[in-house]
């Protein structure tokens, strides 16, 4: 095998990463089937008087993930608890737990900042979970993987899998405390909560709604197939149809009026996880629809012999320049009516006969604004650009061997290269927000 | 609320699914995943103030995930050959055996050095530039290009000549 061989490997493991991400949801439903412990921690910051003073410079969503995990347990009294675990250098509380199908959170006061659980070792794992999954384990020692924590302030939530059994006693085993700047100090609290797992209601949906975009003349289809309403979350389970090229961007959900606010992360490719919402009614549902992007195949083979050579594209002058850099050939490939265009960018490819000369989906790419100021288009390019004041795009596709050894390749042909336009790619914003459905009375009452 | 909360809650917005990718894309499982960009935005989270070049802000957070990835993957290899270690074996050896012999992409990833692990990852699995690896990893671009065909080298060195597709 040689390096080209290998790269061709891991351009198909690309390519099965992209498949597995786009399928995931898929999957995920069958491993949240499994009895996995998997833990994740939460921060929770906790809006005491003090934290209060600060909360100006606090991001939306930790305020709203700290108030939201918050009010879960406020909501849910029995919940709470009081376990007081001390050692010469550790006072900490356990002042919570809340279990359902889906979730298990476990509160705890550090009483102390920059602090959080390292180890937690659910003991009877056995009684409440079954066969662990091994995978799900940092070290095989059958200590549960905490996330780590940035640990703002004291309090914090511990998310594990929801437990099989419905009612029980869980004894907890907390085998180090990790301090944020990353020291370890092993301790030996050894605790024990008795859980019942509270009720939720599951509301089938089972509608379908056409979203239109209109610059593409494409519908395709939201199915929203039902609701979970739990005490821990609420998850939205849909399915957006997958057509091949179009990639649409939901926005906010609202329920009765109400915008549901989503977790962070816990969703998927099939749900959205929101904070908990209990409502009486649902009087309307309705979800934006923020932007899509589209990528349009329109294949378009410009072969040339002699460079710079300019041609025309759809109305508008292309170049393509060539040059030696650091050794290696260096096609330089400039829309000069981008100004004028209505896609965001060009896949392009350079084949010498039927094999590719350049690195595979990979090019530089800049802008010349009105003002001549240039424009680099990489991730780092945090602000957006102002489309309008775009002149010209320029690519810079570079070849996959070093010019001296590109030539020795029996596939080169000085005479036979082409450019190859695969792709268009548009994005679109959009705000529309479409009604899924309307008037489902007293569906709720009671449910919690 | 201050401008770098602002930008951070907006970046991680617009990118969550450029940030989960990176994440899957290092731990190919999707649980591992959210765990690494939790921890991933908690720090970021808690270092926001510290931020003194806004218009890096993505890649500064890209960075972060692909750290915290590899962090998660360093514990499990230690964890892995301190079991073996207990069992009497020697882990590395044992390891790199079984991993080998397996012949899997994603275990003689694994075998990598952290910087080969990073610079195959971003450039083949991931689709980055190697102007993009260059900001990302604050190496020369010379290196940039250097180290990655070297890591090429040493990751079809693991595969092997019988490696199977």
């Amino acid at each position: 095998m040689n390096n080209q061989e290998l790269e061709k490997i891991l351009y198909k493991e690309k390519k099965e990463i992209e498949r597995e991400i786009r399928a995931h949801g898929y999957n995920y439903k069958k491993v949240n089937k499994k009895v996995l412990a998997l833990m994740i921690t939460f921060i929770v910051v906790l809006s005491s008087l003090a934290f209060a003073s600060v909360q100006l410079g606090i991001i939306t969503w930790f305020v709203e993930q700290s108030h939201g995990y918050l009010d879960i347990l406020d909501r849910y009294p029995a919940s709470k608890q009081s376990i007081l675990l001390k050692d010469d250098n550790f006072d900490i509380e356990v002042f919570g737990l809340v279990a359902d199908e889906e979730n298990t959170y476990l509160y705890v006061d550090m009483k102390a900042p920059n602090l959080f659980l390292d180890k937690v070792e659910i003991i009877n794992s056995d009684d409440l979970y079954g066969d662990i999954d091994g995978s799900h384990f940092d070290d095989g020692s059958y200590h549960y993987r905490s996330g780590m924590s940035s640990v703002l302030e004291n309090k914090q939530v511990y998310k594990f899998k929801a437990f099989e059994a419905n009612a029980g006693e869980v004894i907890f085993k907390i085998h180090n405390i990790k301090a944020h700047e990353g020291e370890t100090y092993p301790v030996d609290f050894e605790f024990k909560i008795n859980f019942e797992k509270l009720r939720s209601k599951t509301v089938e949906i089972d509608k379908n709604q056409e979203i239109h975009l209109p610059e593409i003349d494409e519908s395709l289809a939201l199915h929203v197939d039902k609701i979970k309403f739990l005490p821990t979350a609420t998850y939205v389970y849909f399915e957006l149809e997958d057509i091949e090229g179009i990639d649409v961007r939901l926005g906010d959900l609202y329920i009765n009026k109400e915008k549901l606010s989503p977790f962070l992360l816990g969703s998927s490719n099939d749900y959205m996880a929101f904070y908990p919402m209990p409502p009486q009614s649902i009087s309307s549902l309705k979800w934006e629809i923020k932007s899509y992007s589209y990528r349009k195949y329109d294949l378009e083979m410009v072969p040339f012999e002699n460079l710079p050579l300019t041609f025309d594209y759809e109305g508008h002058p292309i170049t393509i320049e060539s040059s030696i850099e650091d050794g290696y050939l260096t096609y330089t490939i400039t829309d000069l009516g981008y100004k004028d265009r209505d896609y965001n960018n060009l896949d392009l490819d350079i084949y010498s006969g039927d094999v590719r000369i350049v690195h595979v989906g990979e090019w530089d790419s800049y802008e010349v604004n009105e003002n001549d100021s240039r424009r680099l288009n990489d991730f780092g390019d945090f602000m957006m650009a102002d489309f309008e004041k775009i002149r010209t795009k320029t690519y810079q596709l570079k070849s996959y061997e070093s010019f001296e050894d590109l030539k020795k390749q029996p596939y080169y042909n000085e005479d036979d290269i082409e450019l190859r336009i695969r792709h268009k790619n548009y994005n679109y914003n959009i705000k529309e927000t479409i009604t899924i459905y309307r008037n489902i009375k007293n569906w709720f009452k009671n449910i919690f | 609320m201050d401008q770098n909360s602002k930008l951070l809650m907006k970046t991680i917005d617009k990118n969550k699914k450029l940030f989960y990718k990176i994440a899957y894309t290092y731990m190919r499982n999707h649980d591992d995943a959210e765990d690494v960009l939790h921890s991933a935005y908690e720090k970021a989270y808690s270092m926001h103030n510290q931020i003194n070049n806004l218009s890096k802000i993505k890649s500064w957070l890209a960075t972060i995930v692909k750290n915290e990835a590899n962090q998660v993957i360093r514990r499990r290899t230690l964890s892995k050959e301190k079991l073996s270690q207990m069992q009497g074996h020697n882990a590395i050896d044992d390891q790199t055996d079984r991993l080998v012999s397996q012949l899997d992409l994603k275990s003689a990833l694994a075998l990598l050095s952290e910087q080969d692990r990073d610079l195959i990852t971003l450039k083949y699995l991931l689709g980055y530039k190697q102007r993009e690896i260059s900001k990302l990893l604050d190496l020369p671009l010379g290196t940039v290009k250097s180290k990655t065909s070297r890591a090429l080298d040493t990751l079809r060195e693991i595969l092997g000549g019988d490696f199977n597709e």
